[in-house]
């Protein structure tokens, strides 16, 4: 909380009273004619969370839900994962209706931040089309990769790689990204080295 | 649960002159067998000299107790010579060292813990191969105990933690670099050189050479000398043979920190002569300051429980080792944790978690920042922040991630407080960790 | 590989469970000639030292002759430091005080906390480290405030 200091009186100021300038201290004293001023500045109205919807009978029986203004700590386990017979479950549901804010009707979700499209499992493919795909996969790798033909049968490219991997072309591609990694100057390789140290930081959580 | 009563069947382990009653009656006890008492030629690495008066009593051994013969009051000169030609302290002069009784009160150690057994906890094997005396066979017993202990402490208070982690937590609290720091932080000094005339207050241990020391002045270090491979190594580790151990390999084949062990009982069993080769090497070769200091923590900690019980053994642990700080949201490290949440809300039957930006602050600025969390249904799982909406996403799961492992249930009853006389209560069994 | 974890040690918290008196050794010298050391003198041969040393069993106590100098309490703590009092001229009370002294000490050098209102703490405080990104946060829906986030 801030206390502001009573505006200096012209007398002070340096540049009018030069001769003076050393001798007076420029720190606020508290006077009787300011001792009013001081007073009232200090008088500061509580937050609004702290008083707002609470009838003046009650104001002195009542539990402020004050959520603090920081980051949650992993050891507060939130409500949907504690277990059915935890007692802090039914706690945390009666004791106030801030325990999920999100379930208020006027109140909406935040965002998402990407939509995935629902991806369902088919279980549709048959041995007949999996030696299709694994004969079209040796015949031509280049021509028939794993998105075209993922495409084309309708399953993930994932799958796809599990039924005909093929370790000829992997290899022939991971040695072309090598041979253009070879060609980096200093600054590209130290800033993706970086980019991957700081990657590694976010799943230790530093 | 019944309660094993150890202290009756510990005469294997103890040896007869560190038994309670010979601390309180110390001047009066003699051990009833006089062979269990004695050091023999056999049994010693080096020979006594033979100018030394020592009197043969023909059928028990060739050389007499060395508490015998100090009872005989020696001259100073022949008690100095055969001090230094015992590997180890003899226990009688336990009593003498103020550095020893300094130790047993500033460890808070139980009356009833002899001076003599704390000296015993403090012979390293590769000081004295003698088992009799050395803390070898106390150190096993104390193994398996800070296990037990530990590993209820940290399983029953959060049952969801992954294998990986609870490895991980069981080395943070009783590993060896844990148990050598808290060696230094009772102040336990190190002798430079084991011996009998050593004050048995010293941790006594040969070190092995440091990495960075000349060989024999030549100006080469021992670390580049080109390692010998020794015929009595034994079988390769996994990690030789290039294999990658899983979580289930470890807990099973492994120690309680998820480390593959060297020798199991099974190799003794089936070539005892490995036994003693290993001693060999060691008194040999030396050890690490840690591996001594592991062995004297865990030796102490089985002294404790066989002279004092399974209380003071427990409030030991807990006062000098449960009470240490570990924070075990650190110890997490994930590599796809995006994924790992949406396995886990699909085994527990939630919805599938979905990334919502909460806020936001320069978004088309150089140093933006969001704040995303992950939701399922409406229910908050998680929350990160971050420079870039993958890295605040990847932040969040991480946080939901260990919002489910690091569950702590409310009231806890460990296993072992039913062995101490408590009531034994059910602990929550979890699911296991996350399998993708 | 779901997640793997990180070995890390855990830090001591002296005094949480067990408290290590950090004092080790105490050693005193003294003179039998100079005058500076009548004080030490007496102090070493009255009562006071045989019950100081019985009240504190974790501090091996030396005692040894420096002589032709002041005499000093020479105090060796854990964490291998070492701290040393002159006590010239001193009485035994006072030489009692400069053990007291010598026996809380860390051993650690005498250092001021910067900044006075220093916190030492491993738990991490109740309501966490405060951010501007919670808290007090108004939440936008195509430039209209419609309510406070949290």
């Amino acid at each position: 909380m801030s206390v502001f200091l009573p505006r200096r009186p012209p007398a002070n100021l340096p540049s009018l009273c030069p001769s003076f300038a050393g001798l007076i201290s420029l720190t606020a004293r508290r006077h009787e004619s300011s001792a009013r001023r001081t007073t009232k500045r200090l008088r500061t109205k509580p937050d609004p969370s702290f008083t707002s919807s609470i009838p003046e009978s009650q104001i002195n029986d009542h539990i402020v839900f004050n959520p603090p203004s920081s980051a949650p700590s992993p050891y507060h386990t939130p409500p949907v994962f504690l277990p059915p017979n935890d007692p802090r479950r039914q706690l945390l549901v009666q004791s106030h209706r801030h325990a999920n804010p999100y379930e208020q009707t006027e109140r909406r979700l935040p965002p998402i931040i990407k939509h995935h499209q629902p991806y369902e499992k088919k279980y549709h493919l048959r041995e007949k089309e999996i030696e299709e795909i694994r004969r079209l996969r040796t015949e031509d790798p280049y021509t028939w990769s794993r998105a075209k033909l993922a495409v084309m049968y309708g399953c993930s490219p994932f799958f796809v790689g599990i039924i005909a991997p093929n370790e000829g072309k992997r290899a022939e591609e991971f040695k072309k990204v090598e041979e253009v990694k070879e060609n980096w100057g200093r600054r590209r390789r130290y800033a993706r080295e970086d980019r991957a140290k700081r990657r590694k930081m976010w799943g230790r959580d530093e | 649960m019944k309660a094993l009563r150890l202290l009756r069947w510990s005469g294997s382990v103890l040896s007869p002159r560190t038994r309670p009653c010979c601390f309180i009656h110390q001047t009066q006890y003699r051990p009833p067998f006089a062979t269990n008492f004695l050091r023999f030629q056999s049994t010693a690495p080096i020979q006594y000299t033979p100018n030394i008066a020592l009197e043969d009593d023909g059928k028990s051994g060739k050389a007499e107790s060395i508490e015998a013969f100090f009872h005989n009051a020696p001259t100073q000169e022949e008690r100095e010579t055969i001090l230094s030609q015992i590997p180890s302290p003899p226990p009688g002069q336990a009593h003498k060292s103020a550095r020893l009784s300094a130790l047993h009160a500033r460890l808070m150690l139980p009356p009833r813990l002899p001076l003599e057994t704390l000296a015993r906890c403090l012979v390293d094997p590769s000081a004295d191969i003698d088992s009799q005396f050395n803390n070898s066979s106390l150190s096993i017993l104390g193994y398996d105990l800070l296990g037990l202990y530990t590993s209820e402490a940290v399983l029953c208070r959060h049952p969801r933690l992954p294998t990986e982690v609870m490895f991980a937590a069981m080395w943070a609290y009783c590993g060896p670099k844990t148990i050598a720091v808290i060696t230094r932080e009772w102040g336990v000094e190190v002798a430079a050189a084991p011996g009998g005339e050593v004050d048995p207050g010293y941790l006594q241990c040969k070190r092995v050479e440091a990495g960075n020391s000349s060989v024999d002045g030549t100006g080469v270090q021992v670390k580049e000398l080109p390692i010998v491979a020794t015929d009595s190594k034994g079988k390769p580790t996994f990690a030789e043979q290039g294999w990658r151990r899983g979580a289930s390999s470890k807990t099973i084949k492994g120690d309680y920190f998820g480390d593959e062990i060297q020798r199991t009982e099974l190799d003794y069993a089936e070539r005892p002569e490995l036994r003693q080769e290993d001693l060999q090497r060691k008194l040999e070769k030396g050890v690490t300051l840690e591996q001594a200091s592991t062995n004297f923590v865990r030796a102490l900690m089985g002294a404790i429980y066989l002279h004092a019980g399974k209380k003071a053994a427990y409030n030991f642990f807990k006062a000098h080792i449960l009470s240490r700080h570990l924070d075990f949201s650190k110890l997490f490290e994930f590599r796809q944790p995006t994924r790992d949440l949406s396995r886990l809300c699909a085994r527990e039957g939630f919805e599938s978690p979905v990334a919502r930006i909460l806020s936001e602050t320069g978004r088309k600025s150089r140093t933006p920042v969001f704040v995303v969390g992950v939701f399922a249904g409406k229910d908050k799982l998680g929350e990160g922040s971050g420079s870039s909406l993958d890295e605040a996403r990847f932040r969040a799961a991480v946080g939901a991630l260990k919002g489910w492992y690091l569950y702590s249930p409310l009231e806890v009853k460990v296993p072992s407080q039913a062995e101490r006389g408590g009531q034994w209560e059910p602990v929550l069994v979890d699911g296991g960790e996350v399998v993708v | 590989m779901p997640v793997q974890a990180i070995r890390t040690t855990s830090t001591a918290r002296n005094g949480v469970g067990a408290f290590i008196l950090q004092c080790k050794r105490l050693d005193f010298h003294y003179c039998d000639h100079w005058g500076s050391s009548k004080g030490m003198n007496t102090f070493l041969r009255s009562p006071l030292l045989p019950r100081f040393a019985a009240a504190h069993p974790q501090i091996q106590i030396h005692i040894s002759p420096r002589p032709n100098t002041h005499p000093i309490i020479r105090g060796l703590y854990i964490n291998g430091r070492e701290k040393v009092i002159c006590v010239r001229n001193l009485e035994k009370e006072q030489i009692l005080q400069k053990c007291e002294l010598l026996r809380d000490a860390t051993g650690e050098k005498v250092k001021r906390p910067k900044g006075g209102r220093v916190v030492g703490s491993l738990n991490e405080s109740v309501r966490g480290v405060w951010d501007p990104y919670h808290g007090g946060n108004k939440e936008i829906f195509g430039g209209r405030i419609v309510g406070a986030g949290r």
